[in-house]
């Protein structure tokens, strides 16, 4: 069994990176954990009243979650388990802590382009991996270039 | 008439007639409101004249009416009569004034207080009891503040409505341009694609709504039409070239066994030459015939219900006679048991050729190495993914894949035309499919196949 780290802006495009994880690494199982970087609130209450789960629910779509389905299915075999973590430190140091929690020595990341930023509040951790895992691949993933439009934002309703 | 003047006509309508309603609502509102704090200051001043008439022989009445006069606000145009009454019989004893009707002295009888409005006068009119005598005082006066304010609030409503009717005129006109924008975008996006340009395809935004999704079909079907336009311009071109190449090893071949005469065996090993040429030549033209045909639109090819599993383990058997050494691995353990959800409607032939060429490059480019084919469906589609451990596709080449005899720049020792890909992606489109190929240089390609089954088709 081997860890993989992932990162992931919660886009369905970014889970093309599983698939390359499953031509890179066959005949093992994978437990792969997407991760995504997130700052920490400023205030106290918001940071007394953090939940981790929550602020990946709220990230997640109805098209992520059928095409993790898929995946699940189309490669029952090889998954041992898809988790998430947050990333929420700020500098090089804090992702080796991070990375020591884990144990992971491989990741697979998106060459040339990065993951789109959701919010302010989210940051893509592909830098941090490409300088701190041990072992990293970079594999040709096609992104689209447009930023997914918000669920419900008012923008989105004056912007036709 | 226009779209946008049919929805911004529509639009004015619709707010109008909810504005008139709520206008008309308030105008009648508030003068009822008016009128009955009117008839209520009336009978105060009523109560007031009772008073001085029960008190006149007590007080100087000159004096009294004075001061009720200047301090006790008179109503404008404010009128008393008294009339001594007799209350138990309901009669006058004095003849009352005539120009008002009877039911209204008839209501002051019944229950000591009657109100009625003639012309610009308010009446109202209350029954005393007395022991010197009963009597009525009925009081009249016009409401002077009153009219002006009902008439100020009236139009102020109107030009308040004409004033709104107006910015909802240009509001709606500016949103219904704004909503229908996308279209006259499509539109003039659409007149500007020519034969010419037949690759040029319309913006789509990642929105789920309508017009995305129309960008979207006329997208679709840009991609159909390009690559019947593309097949018919360019078939004859790729296919000249592809055939001299053959026909002049042909000729070189026999020009060099013409130039002298040649013992049996040189004989033989140029005519084995030869047929190894011309048979390369026999496979080539197969294969740009298979390739022409799947130019025909549906008429062409007769579609017959096909079993995803019963296909697959054809054209693994047309492999093992072909490719004797061939590792395929067939995993079917996600298959449902419902028929319909794993049969689709196509081209037998056709689908045979897509999937058999898939999975000879597949063996092809990976020296035989283990090839995993694995089918699973759900309610609407059937997926076909065929994973190997090959040489894999260079990244920058993999958005070329698909263009007919294009070959990846690593497999140049492995022989091949570059057509049973382009071949393939395009029997799939033909089927309303879709297909995609993911490949790591040395580590392996995954192609995955998803094609509609017969529920989704019968769905629609």
């Amino acid at each position: 069994m081997r860890k993989i780290l992932i990162p992931t802006d919660f886009t369905v495009e970014s889970l093309q990176l599983i698939e390359y994880a499953f031509i890179n690494f066959p005949n093992t199982k994978l437990d792969i954990i997407l991760i995504a970087g997130f700052k920490l609130p400023d205030t106290r209450w918001a940071i007394t009243h953090f939940n981790e789960k929550s602020q990946i629910r709220k990230q997640l779509s109805e098209e992520f979650y059928k095409a993790k389905r898929l995946l699940v299915r189309e490669h029952k075999e090889a998954i041992k388990d898809i988790t998430f973590e947050l990333f929420s430190g700020v500098n090089s140091f804090a992702f080796q802590n991070f990375l020591e929690q884990l144990h992971v020595e491989d990741a697979i990341v998106p060459k040339d382009n990065s993951l789109h930023c959701l919010s302010k509040k989210w940051f893509d951790t592909t830098n941090f991996i490409k300088k701190n895992v041990k072992n990293v691949i970079e594999v040709p993933v096609e992104l689209t270039e447009e930023v997914p439009q918000r669920k419900y934002s008012l923008v989105s309703l004056f912007n036709l | 008439m226009q779209l946008r003047s049919k929805i911004t006509s529509i639009f004015i309508g619709l707010t109008s007639l909810f504005l008139i309603g709520i206008f008309i609502l308030i105008y009648f509102v508030s003068k009822t409101y008016t009128e009955s704090e009117f008839y209520l200051r009336l009978s105060q001043r009523a109560t007031i004249a009772a008073q001085a008439y029960l008190e006149a022989d007590a007080l100087n009445i000159n004096i009294y009416d004075d001061i009720r006069i200047r301090h006790l606000m008179t109503l404008p145009n404010e009128k008393e009569v008294i009339y001594p009454v007799d209350a138990e019989r309901k009669i006058p004893l004095v003849p009352f004034d005539k120009s008002l009707p009877d039911r209204f002295y008839q209501k002051i009888f019944d229950t000591k207080y009657a109100e009625l409005k003639k012309d610009d006068y308010y009446y109202t009119g209350l029954l005393f009891y007395d022991s010197k005598g009963d009597f009525i005082v009925i009081l009249s006066a016009t409401d002077l503040y009153g009219f002006g304010k009902a008439e100020n609030l009236r139009n102020t409503l109107i030009i308040a409505f004409f004033i709104s009717i107006v910015f909802i005129f240009i509001l709606g006109r500016v949103y219904a341009t704004q909503a229908l924008s996308p279209i006259s975008k499509i539109i003039k996006e659409v007149n500007s694609i020519r034969a010419e340009n037949l690759s040029f395809r319309l913006e789509t935004s990642n929105s789920k709504d309508e017009l995305a999704q129309l960008a979207k079909t006329f997208n679709n079907m840009l991609d159909r039409l390009q690559i019947s336009f593309d097949l018919q311009s360019n078939f004859i071109n790729n296919a000249s070239h592809e055939l001299r190449n053959p026909l002049t090893a042909i000729l070189g071949q026999i020009e060099i066994a013409l130039n002298k005469a040649r013992t049996e065996e040189e004989y033989h090993l140029i005519l084995k030459n030869l047929d190894l040429e011309a048979s390369r030549l026999d496979f080539l033209v197969n294969g740009l015939l298979k390739l022409a045909k799947t130019d025909f639109d549906s008429k062409g090819f007769a579609i017959e219900p096909i079993r995803i599993d019963e296909l697959v383990l054809d054209i693994k058997k047309n492999i093992d006679a072909s490719i004797p050494k061939n590792l395929i691995k067939l995993d079917f353990e996600e298959l449902p048991l419902n028929e319909n959800s794993i049969t689709l409607l196509g081209s037998e032939s056709l689908l045979k050729v897509a999937f058999g060429n898939i999975l000879e490059n597949a063996c092809k480019f990976s020296e035989n190495k283990k090839v995993l084919v694995k089918i699973f469906s759900d309610n609407s589609s059937i997926s076909l993914i065929i994973k190997d451990e090959g040489v894999g596709i260079p990244e920058k080449e993999l958005k070329n894949i698909y263009e007919p005899f294009f070959r990846a720049s690593n497999v140049r020792g492995i022989e091949g035309f570059g057509f049973g890909l382009p071949l393939a992606y395009r029997i799939i489109k033909m089927h309303s499919g879709e297909i995609r190929v993911l490949s790591q240089i040395n580590k392996g390609t995954v192609v995955k196949i998803m094609l509609p089954n017969k529920n989704s088709i019968q769905n629609q």
